[in-house]
């Protein structure tokens, strides 16, 4: 008796908290399934359309509009003349792109993290005199909206008024859209002066974060190993290898991964300062992206670039997943 | 933060002072003020714009404290009307001032924040700790959704949110639909980090409150959340930043000048030939006062706000 | 107790801006359209039956709300308004809402606006938009709505930049375009010839395609673009165009450094566009400007690009809102109202049709400045940045006049051909 009584109250226990994960989920779930979902979804069938101006008025409820306004699928026609530059904007390589994308990327990677290290380090020495006002200021950078970093930035570099030419009494056209000259020949010649003006303003914007992090893990490392190591003979540089790095390491490679693809995406720095210019050289897919829907409005082309976008970091973030996996084991063993 | 724990209270170093601890720390400290000019030059380049007078397109010389400096800009930024966000043509009563496009961005970063975190909450506890059909695909078009860029969005979103009408008008042209469009695109980084955060928290907390009564509902509320401030924190400030300082969308969605925000404002300023630099800059530093107030508010959080939450993704 | 607080607090806060947004947005709805419309009509209907309809009777009974939507700025508003005041005068019961948008903006905003039905009834923006608003069915043809009369006081070269094989797509309301400046203090005469600025010795000459395109045509007997709008630079005289850039002294390219070293007084003469009118005035003095007639070269003379602006009325409009529009267009290419604009304190722009007395000496040297002039490309979209490429390519020393030439010509005739020209 008492035991059937007992699964048929467990039943309808199990039924009222079922209502539990429902109730969470149902407002945002069909909130996002909307807002978020379907947008990007349009967007997909999009990329396999040639959608244009005239297909806004396309409106699927209406069927007066069909005739008039439908778009035609194109399959992957859009995804073709993305990759072989067959778009009809002059200055677009999708390769050009790409690389400098990656490269941009890597190498602004490599200063955040090495100058974020390097200060964080020096601000967490035994005895640094104002060291609660230098973190203070250094954070600045970061928390300033990037879009009046990036303007401010872009009034720095001018030619003739701009703070840095003023400064080092240069008469460097940084921002020119004239041409594509740079300051260094042979194997770097491909890069103008606005791809060091955009690196220059990017770095700056960029280094805080891994600073704030890396002081967050330095300070969880005890003295007692430093000590210990000292102890045993071990120079500066060798503390840091073998005691520093390991145990920052677990902190920084998720600022990593995360400061990758900020600097991957990073629109208000490109598209604010160089334009993306001269003539394409420091266009990223993000800003490439924008201008096909603002400028060009081929929404269709755009949503091909999304996808293509899409992919690439995909490929990128798998890449860095297994990187550090590998590297991590080895550091264990 | 009083006085001297911004300057710091340096801890007790017993050691005494031998000739290379005073050279060390100069070295440190002829470093840092390196790196601290390097940091402030543009802050400082900015503020003097913005209390150059002079007001030519661009500033011709390199002063640290133009001649004749004023905070002339900063008073017509603050209390003069924008005489191009005017609703009735020739009359400047109409025009907005500072004081209501602040209202304006207030109101849409701080519907933002909310709209995430009160979404993204929800939806990351239920991936997070119930076992449901459909989660592992939910989880994937979350990343999906994470790392397809948003640029394209634009007119997918302006033609569903002017299909929704709210008291004769679309929800598109109101602050509220620039709201939702905001947050479609903060949601997925929101849901994914916290999801992140809350997969930190042990069961066994939540399972020793149920166990003692609590509903489900209780337990999100006063155990989850209070301890995931940090991820909160991150939320919140990311989409009241994208809610404060986003233009592009917010131009093409809203059109009356009574909703416009202090961000639709600082691009009314670019001009298309030539910029008033000085209310430019007066502007930009403006607008950049609270977020600058919120990330040092909010500062021992963000960090762990995102790397902790980011590890397991 | 403290976790119940905040919660409660959480939901009181997301009620509340949820409330306060969505009242926010709802609110401004006094001073919609509705109210104007229903008011008068029946009024306008039994007067106009009482008294048979003269034209005055019937034109100050037009009502409608116009929405207008511009990217103008400071100075120019002040004229715009008083042209609508103008008109109100005329017509009071016709209601306007005006909205500034930044230029960037604006195209993108009014495309999707229109395309989803709501919208501006009347736009002021650039010429260029045109095709792509009348490939996406996007605007009236102005043929059917405007008087014929009207039609024929606009200037010739103006209308023919906006005819789109026999179709209006909007029409030019006021014309501006790339003139020659000179500060009278720093160069006393003006020069005849182009040796003579190459002997000033202190000019800073544009030659950004825009700016220096006309010259392909005046100066070297070429063409930009044929009939059908393909490239047609691709000849012995786009050679000879981009020879004669080459020689431009202390040149720039589509920055506004020259203009800024004409307006701190260390350059005396500067290509540039009559929209910079005002400000240039206002930097040297407006006594010290000049504009000149362009300077005679080898073979002909430079000279400028004439630019229109156009005003165009979307076919979401109808009705009363309709009436109202067409009538505003009129009324603003009209002589009257094209002289307020004409002003050259505030707006200062060059009229768009004849019959209108420019008496400020700058204006009308950019008048006679113009009858030298050349309409810009058809599907400029296209144009612009491929050029800039090419001319770009051609002075940084990476390839020669031909090829610079032959590979815009290339991809520009395949973009005009599969119309994908914004």
């Amino acid at each position: 008796m008492a035991r059937v009584g007992r699964r048929q109250v467990s039943i309808w226990r199990k039924a009222r908290k079922s209502l539990g994960p429902w109730a969470y989920i149902a407002p945002a779930g069909i909130i996002m399934a909307v807002i978020s979902f379907f947008p990007q979804a349009f967007q997909i069938w999009m990329a396999f359309t040639n959608f244009t101006v005239k297909n806004l008025r396309f409106n699927v409820f209406n069927p007066d509009t069909w005739a008039k306004y439908a778009p035609s699928a194109v399959g992957f026609d859009n995804f073709v003349r993305i990759i072989k530059s067959d778009l009809p904007i002059s200055t677009y390589d999708f390769g050009r792109i790409l690389g400098w994308n990656l490269s941009w990327t890597f190498i602004n990677l490599i200063f955040h993290v090495s100058l974020g290290i390097a200060i964080a380090m020096a601000l967490n020495s035994r005895r640094v005199f104002f060291r609660r006002f230098y973190r203070a200021m250094f954070v600045i950078p970061w928390a300033l909206p990037a879009y009046v970093s990036a303007l401010t930035w872009a009034n720095m570099f001018n030619k003739d008024f701009g703070a840095v030419n003023q400064l080092f009494h240069t008469n460097i056209d940084w921002l020119g859209q004239g041409s594509v000259a740079g300051p260094f020949g042979g194997i770097l010649s491909w890069l103008p002066w606005a791809a060091y003006a955009v690196i220059i303003a990017n770095i700056w914007l960029g280094w805080p974060f891994m600073m704030v992090v890396a002081t967050g893990a330095l300070q969880s490392i005890p003295h007692e190993l430093y000590e210990a190591s000292r102890i045993d003979g071990a120079s500066g540089w060798q503390q840091f290898r073998f005691v520093t790095m390991p145990l920052i390491r677990p902190a920084m490679v998720p600022a990593i991964m995360l400061g990758s693809i900020w600097t991957f995406n990073q629109f208000n720095v490109i598209y604010f300062i160089s334009r993306g210019g001269p003539l394409g050289r420091t266009e990223i897919l993000i800003t490439q992206a924008f201008k096909l829907v603002y400028e060009n409005q081929l929404y269709g082309v755009a949503g091909a670039f999304s996808i293509v976008t899409f992919f690439i970091l995909l490929i990128i973030t798998l890449i860095q997943n297994r990187v550090t996996r590998a590297t991590e084991s080895y550091d264990l063993a | 933060m009083t006085l001297r724990s911004f300057f710091g209270k340096e801890p007790k170093v017993r050691s005494p002072w031998r000739p290379k601890d005073i050279l060390k720390q100069v070295a440190l400290q002829v470093f840092l003020l390196m790196v601290l000019a390097l940091v402030l030059f543009p802050v400082v380049w900015i503020v003097s714009m913005a209390i150059d007078p002079r007001n030519i397109s661009k500033p011709l010389e390199l002063t640290l404290i133009p001649p004749g400096a004023s905070l002339a800009a900063f008073k017509k930024v603050l209390f003069e009307p924008f005489a191009l966000l005017c609703s009735t043509p020739g009359d400047p009563q109409s025009c907005m001032k500072f004081s209501g496009l602040l209202a304006n961005s207030l109101l849409l970063s701080l519907g933002t924040a909310v709209f995430a975190v009160g979404l993204g909450a929800s939806a990351a506890y239920a991936f997070s700790r119930f076992k449901f059909i459909g989660r592992q695909a939910g989880m994937l078009g979350f990343i999906f959704l994470l790392m397809m860029p948003s640029t394209g969005l634009l007119a997918p979103l302006f033609v569903l949110l002017s299909q929704i009408k709210v008291a004769g008008e679309p929800l598109r042209s109101t602050l509220l639909g620039l709201a939702i469009a905001y947050s479609a695109g903060a949601l997925p980084f929101a849901v994914w980090n916290l999801k992140g955060y809350f997969d930190t928290v042990p069961k066994e907390l939540e399972e020793a409150a149920l166990v003692d009564g609590a509903s489900t509902f209780t337990t999100f509320f006063r155990i989850i959340l209070p301890l995931s401030t940090p991820a909160m924190a991150v939320t919140v400030l990311f989409s009241f930043m994208t809610g404060w300082t986003e233009f592009i969308l917010a131009w093409n969605f809203l059109s009356k000048p009574s909703r416009f925000t202090l961000a639709m404002a600082l691009r009314s300023m670019q001009g298309q030939f030539t910029t008033p630099w000085s209310e430019f800059a007066a502007m930009s530093i403006l607008m950049s006062i609270p977020i600058i107030v919120m990330f040092f508010a909010l500062q021992r959080w963000i960090v762990s706000g995102l790397t902790i939450g980011s590890v397991k993704g | 107790m403290m976790f119940a607080k905040r919660g409660a607090l959480i939901a009181v806060v997301a009620v509340f801006a949820l409330v306060v947004a969505a009242c926010g947005g709802t609110s401004t709805t006094t001073t919609e359209a509705g109210g104007g419309t229903t008011t008068t009509a029946a009024m306008s209907s039994t007067t106009t039956e009482a008294m048979g309809s003269t034209t005055t009777e019937a034109m100050a009974d037009l009502t409608g709300t116009i929405q207008l939507w511009h990217a103008w700025k400071d100075a120019e508003i002040e004229s715009l308004n008083e042209v609508i005041a103008g008109f109100q005068a005329l017509h009071p019961n016709v209601t306007f809402d005006v909205l500034y948008v930044p230029f960037d903006d604006l195209q993108n905003k009014v495309t999707t606006e229109w395309s989803t039905g709501t919208g501006p009834s009347v736009l002021i923006g650039a010429t260029d938009w045109a095709s792509s608003f009348l490939d996406a069915d996007l605007i009236y043809d102005m043929k059917g709505m405007i008087s014929q009369d009207v039609l024929d006081t606009i200037n010739p070269a103006a209308l023919s930049a906006v005819d789109y094989n026999g179709v209006y797509a909007g029409l030019p309301e006021t014309l501006k375009g790339v003139v020659m400046f000179r500060n009278k203090t720093l160069v006393p005469d003006a020069p005849a010839t182009f040796d003579d600025i190459l002997a000033a010795g202190n000019a800073s000459l544009e030659r950004g395609f825009f700016f220096s395109m006309a010259n392909l045509v005046t100066a070297c007997g070429g063409q930009v673009a044929d009939e059908n709008g393909m490239p047609a630079f691709n000849t012995d005289a786009g050679v000879c165009w981009l020879e004669l850039l080459n020689q431009y002294p202390s040149p720039t390219y589509n920055t506004d450094d020259d203009v800024d070293t004409f307006k701190a007084g260390q350059s005396g003469i500067v290509i540039d566009g009559t929209w910079n009118i005002g400000a240039l005035s206002e930097a040297i003095g407006a006594d010290n400007l000049a504009i000149d007639a362009w300077p005679a070269t080898e073979n002909g003379a430079m000279s400028g690009v004439v630019q229109t602006e156009s005003i165009y009325i979307s076919n979401n409009t109808t009705d009363a809102d309709l009436d109202a529009s067409k009538a505003f267009v009129e009324y603003f290419l009209s002589p009257e109202a094209q002289k307020i604009l004409s002003d050259s304190t505030k707006a200062a722009h060059i009229p768009a049709v004849s019959g209108v007395e420019v008496t400020d000496p700058l204006l009308a040297g950019a008048v006679s400045a113009f009858s030298g002039g050349i309409a810009q490309p058809r599907f400029g979209g296209c144009y612009w940045g491929n050029m800039d490429t090419a001319l770009n390519s051609y002075f940084g020393g990476e390839a020669t006049a031909q090829e610079a030439l032959q590979n815009a010509a290339d991809i520009i005739g395949n973009a005009v051909t599969a119309n994908e020209c914004s």
